[in-house]
């Protein structure tokens, strides 16, 4: 497992020494420090935070999963797998003493762990941000929110998993990049005309995490949408590492 | 262990007809071997392979006696190499990119990074991103990288790509003094035949994919002949019995 736990601290090491991780990370901290600025100098904070809406987190949170998360994910497998072929630094890697299936398995699970990061500081600071600014709500709404962070981190990692998949099939993160963000495009507008593809499209469940809060959904029902989200997860990674162990650099 | 590596009929075949045709080839503890051929060899492509970077459609690969397809962890764990061109993470510096590579040697001393980064001369600059570094820099921190595990067996392609002739001088040196005094065993390839001609104790030549001709580079060379005059000669004959 050396092999393994190398390439995956190597992973962190370089998703996190990319300029694009620390924006994004600015970004998760600065977004509710800003909402919080904006509800502690407005004059009619009540007004603020109607405007706002009463859950800060629970605001960002639907932002993050809708729009921000992917992104990051996409952006991160283009770089880690099309960019890494495309600056040649693939084969870095792939000459050491590590299996390739260990070098796409830390990949991924260095996607897996930034979004878990991305999420648990946000999570943090929106939540600072709500109780500074209109006072700290009680425990049960905490907890609430809690578990819609941590049922978020499911659909955004089926969506990772389609993101690496699809990377495997560039040389260039450019490319790579332009699909999968266009795929995503396509995939939350296609259900507006279409709407039975949102049943069991994967891309249609990023507010699964709404499901959680307050008595939530019935159990059969998140277990069926875990269910799904968790095939796409197993059936994407392990298209995306079919195409990995076969490609030649 | 005697034979470090070793290739058995080894052949691939690409779209365009080039590859690489049942090369077989064995390498023994102590020796320097030097690949040679023309571009379009297939000496890249072998050297790929070897090394795990490309699979082969057939044949075998065993390093240090492990089978490259079914044990690649035991059979690169004493290998280092340089393949094709100098790249290197180039948002981060020097020492951060041995450092990436040096988890996967867990007995590593921690002193060996700086150490590597002397050995080539690149220790002033250890803190300084790659993406300002000169292509012979590159050149040079591909080289630390390959020798940072100490491997037992170096795959050099094309490794004085990119440096002046102090530079090449420097590699060859290094090299030379590697075998001698730590018993690496090296396997190089270069269309730079007469730098090779200076280290190489064994010889392969490929043309078309396939390895012409090798061994001992004494028993090879008639005497007073240079390896340049040798291997035009090789390359010519088989030009001609095409």
């Amino acid at each position: 497992m050396h092999s393994f736990y190398a390439s995956f601290a190597g992973e962190l090491e370089k998703t996190w020494a990319r300029r694009r991780t620390k924006g994004f990370l600015l970004l998760t901290v600065l977004l509710p420090a800003v909402s919080a600025l904006l509800l502690g100098y407005a004059q009619d904070r009540s007004a603020v935070i109607a405007g706002l809406g009463s859950n800060l987190p629970l605001i960002l949170l639907n932002l993050y999963t809708f729009a921000v998360l992917p992104l990051f994910m996409m952006m991160t497998a283009a770089d880690s797998f099309a960019g890494e072929t495309a600056a040649r630094t693939m084969k870095l890697l792939l000459v050491r003493p590590v299996t390739r299936a260990k070098v796409f398995a830390s990949k991924a699970l260095a996607v897996a762990a930034f979004v878990a990061a991305l999420l648990a500081a946000l999570w943090v600071v929106s939540t600072l941000a709500q109780g500074l600014a209109a006072g700290f709500g009680g425990a049960s709404e905490t907890l609430d929110d809690l578990k819609a962070y941590a049922a978020a981190w499911v659909p955004m990692m089926a969506i990772g998993s389609i993101a690496i998949f699809m990377a495997q099939w560039f040389r260039q993160s450019s490319g790579a990049m332009a699909l999968i963000i266009l795929l995503y495009a396509a995939a939350k507008l296609l259900p507006l005309a279409f709407p039975q593809l949102s049943v069991w499209s994967v891309f249609s469940y990023t507010d699964w995490h709404l499901l959680w809060i307050g008595s939530g959904a019935p159990a059969g029902k998140l277990a069926n949408t875990f269910v799904l989200l968790a095939a796409y997860c197993i059936m994407a990674y392990t298209a995306g590492w079919i195409l990995f162990e076969r490609k030649e650099h | 262990m005697n034979t470090l590596l070793q290739a058995d009929q080894v052949t691939k075949r690409y779209g365009n007809g080039r590859g690489v045709r049942e090369v077989s080839l064995e390498i023994s503890r102590g020796d320097i071997f030097g690949l040679i051929g023309p571009n379009g060899a297939g000496k890249t492509t072998l050297l790929k392979m070897l090394v795990g970077l490309a699979r082969p459609d057939s044949g075998t690969i065993r390093l240090f006696g492990h089978s490259l397809a079914d044990r690649f962890e035991r059979a690169m764990a004493g290998v280092g190499c340089l393949i094709e061109t100098a790249d290197a993470y180039e948002y981060m510096s020097a020492y951060d990119n041995l450092k990436l590579a040096a988890r996967f040697y867990p007995d590593l001393p921690k002193t060996r990074i700086e150490e590597a980064l002397e050995q080539v001369g690149l220790a002033p600059y250890r803190k300084e991103k790659v993406a300002g570094y000169s292509l012979g820099m590159k050149q040079r921190l591909a080289l630390a990288s390959a020798l940072l595990s100490r491997p037992e067996l170096v795959v050099l392609d094309e490794p004085a790509n990119g440096l002046d002739v102090e530079g090449m001088a420097d590699v060859r040196r290094t090299v030379t003094r590697l075998s001698r005094d730590q018993g690496i065993t090296f396997l190089i390839s270069s269309h730079l035949i007469h730098d090779l001609g200076m280290i190489a104790s064994r010889i392969g030549i490929m043309k078309d994919g396939s390895l012409i001709r090798q061994g001992a580079a004494r028993d090879l060379l008639p005497d007073g002949h240079s390896l340049e005059d040798y291997v035009l000669a090789e390359l010519r004959t088989a030009k001609e019995a095409v």
